[in-house]
């Protein structure tokens, strides 16, 4: 059995494939690093040494492909089970798409760059930038919602990794403003149509969900 | 109708398209936004919501009826378009690095956007990381000479770009690696010959970032 995702014991950059896993319905192995002295030394550890030309987590096996990057991987996975647009004019799109909705996540780029990794600083200064972060999202949600219209997926009548982009994304930002899609109405149909899939619903009756996964590490001033 | 790519006048995450363009020795127009007030102004104010792009930004280019923005969206449609893009077989480790280079780009940028007190060791910082990740690049590359081999593709542009943004960063952290002969290999491919060699060349002139960032990366200067 060779279908394996690395990552930490986290949802961040790594759940967006996980999403994609579970709904293919294939056997893998949800390989989980705990964020603690023994995840690190382990992971630290072999990091050079499991064949990965950038490594870095998370990181995908599959058979003797090895890979890095959470989009790299999201992709792969996507051509893997039927997830990736085919029309050309798709192509386009669903690049863009999945561009925005990278911005999107907590976790990249924003809160990184242009926040200036506003989720490792102290909790007041978090709470003095939370409004900020907030207000650009909610520009960018916006365009977002306008651009599914009625779907009802993303790219329109086929499903695609991009869905699963937005959804978790979506939601990792609703842990920190529950009212974030209030007034975007596509996306939250959007939400609701993902969280409903069939193939999902195995996910979510599980122990596992219920248990829950914190989206960032506890040392973050916004763990979720 | 030729290509147009219109972006702030500087180098930045509209660089590599603009590369590639001139390596695929294609006619584009050059819709570079001055970063005077009347720049400013005749982007925000008239071109951003009247161009017809889904999510209005800068990088953007048009082809007709495409319109695309998204830096990375942007060199992969110019990379299918010029045929620019690694075989089947290739497709996913060339995503790989090309989302590696995005990492070192958005790692470069948080210390040159920073706040100025922080900006010493940010950039010792980034520079500690620096030599291992160009180790990892020369892994990559191997004997090449490009990222997917003997094919010239796509993010052949965007490593050039973002790690001469890195060379000019700390030029030490490049002395004799196997980074730096994969970039001049790809400067020395004949069209960005031509570009680098010119008086005009816009790398004489062009900031790599915003001019008023804590280190916008004049040109010729450290």
């Amino acid at each position: 059995m060779s279908l394996k995702l690395g990552y930490w014991d986290l949802r961040a950059m790594g759940e967006v494939s996980r999403y994609l896993l579970r709904y293919s319905g294939v056997d893998w192995v949800d390989r989980r690093i705990p964020l603690s002295k023994e995840g690190y030394t382990q992971w630290f550890g072999e990091k050079y040494s499991i064949g990965l030309d950038l490594p870095n987590l998370p990181y995908l096996e599959d058979g003797e492909v090895r890979i890095t990057q959470s989009i790299a991987i999201n992709r792969y996975l996507a051509r893997k089970f039927g997830l990736y647009p085919s029309a050309q004019e798709s192509l386009v799109k669903c690049d863009m798409i999945e561009q925005e909705a990278q911005d999107l996540s907590p976790a990249a780029v924003v809160f990184r760059v242009l926040f200036q990794n506003l989720i490792v600083k102290k909790q007041d200064e978090f709470e003095q930038g939370k409004p900020e972060f907030l207000e650009k999202m909610k520009k960018r949600l916006e365009m977002l919602d306008g651009y599914v219209g009625s779907g009802p997926f993303v790219l329109g009548d086929n499903l695609s990794y991009v869905d699963f982009m937005v959804f978790e994304y979506v939601s990792q930002i609703k842990k920190m403003d529950p009212g974030f899609v209030d007034g975007a109405s596509n996306i939250a149909r959007l939400l609701e149509t993902i969280h409903s899939l069939p193939q999902l619903q195995p996910y979510f009756t599980s122990e596992e969900f219920k248990k829950g996964t914190p989206i960032n590490p506890a040392f973050t001033s916004f763990s979720g | 109708m030729p290509v147009i790519l219109g972006y702030w006048e500087l180098r930045g995450l509209g660089e590599p398209a603009r590369l590639l363009l001139r390596y695929a020795e294609t006619e584009w127009e050059d819709a570079t936004v001055p970063l005077t007030q009347e720049g400013m102004d005749s982007w925000f104010k008239e071109k951003k919501h009247s161009l017809g792009l889904d999510f209005p930004n800068l990088p953007y280019l048009i082809d007709g009826d495409v319109k695309i923005s998204q830096s990375v969206a942007i060199m992969r449609y110019l990379g299918r378009k010029f045929g620019l893009v690694p075989s089947e077989a290739d497709v996913a480790r060339i995503e790989v690095f090309e989302q590696f280079l995005m990492d070192i780009r958005n790692s470069l940028s948080k210390v040159c956007y920073g706040d100025k007190e922080k900006f010493e060791t940010a950039k010792a910082d980034f520079i500690g990381k620096l030599a291992k990740q160009l180790e990892e690049v020369k892994g990559f590359i191997g004997d090449g000479p490009y990222a997917a081999g003997e094919k010239v593709t796509y993010v052949d542009f965007m490593a050039l770009e973002y790690l001469s943004h890195c060379a000019a960063f700390s030029p030490e952290s490049f002395e004799n690696t196997a980074a730096a002969d994969y970039l001049d290999r790809i400067k020395s491919l004949p069209a960005l010959k031509n570009f680098y060699e010119s008086e005009n060349c816009t790398h004489n002139s062009y900031t790599i970032n915003s001019p008023r960032a804590q280190w916008p990366g004049w040109p010729n200067k450290q």
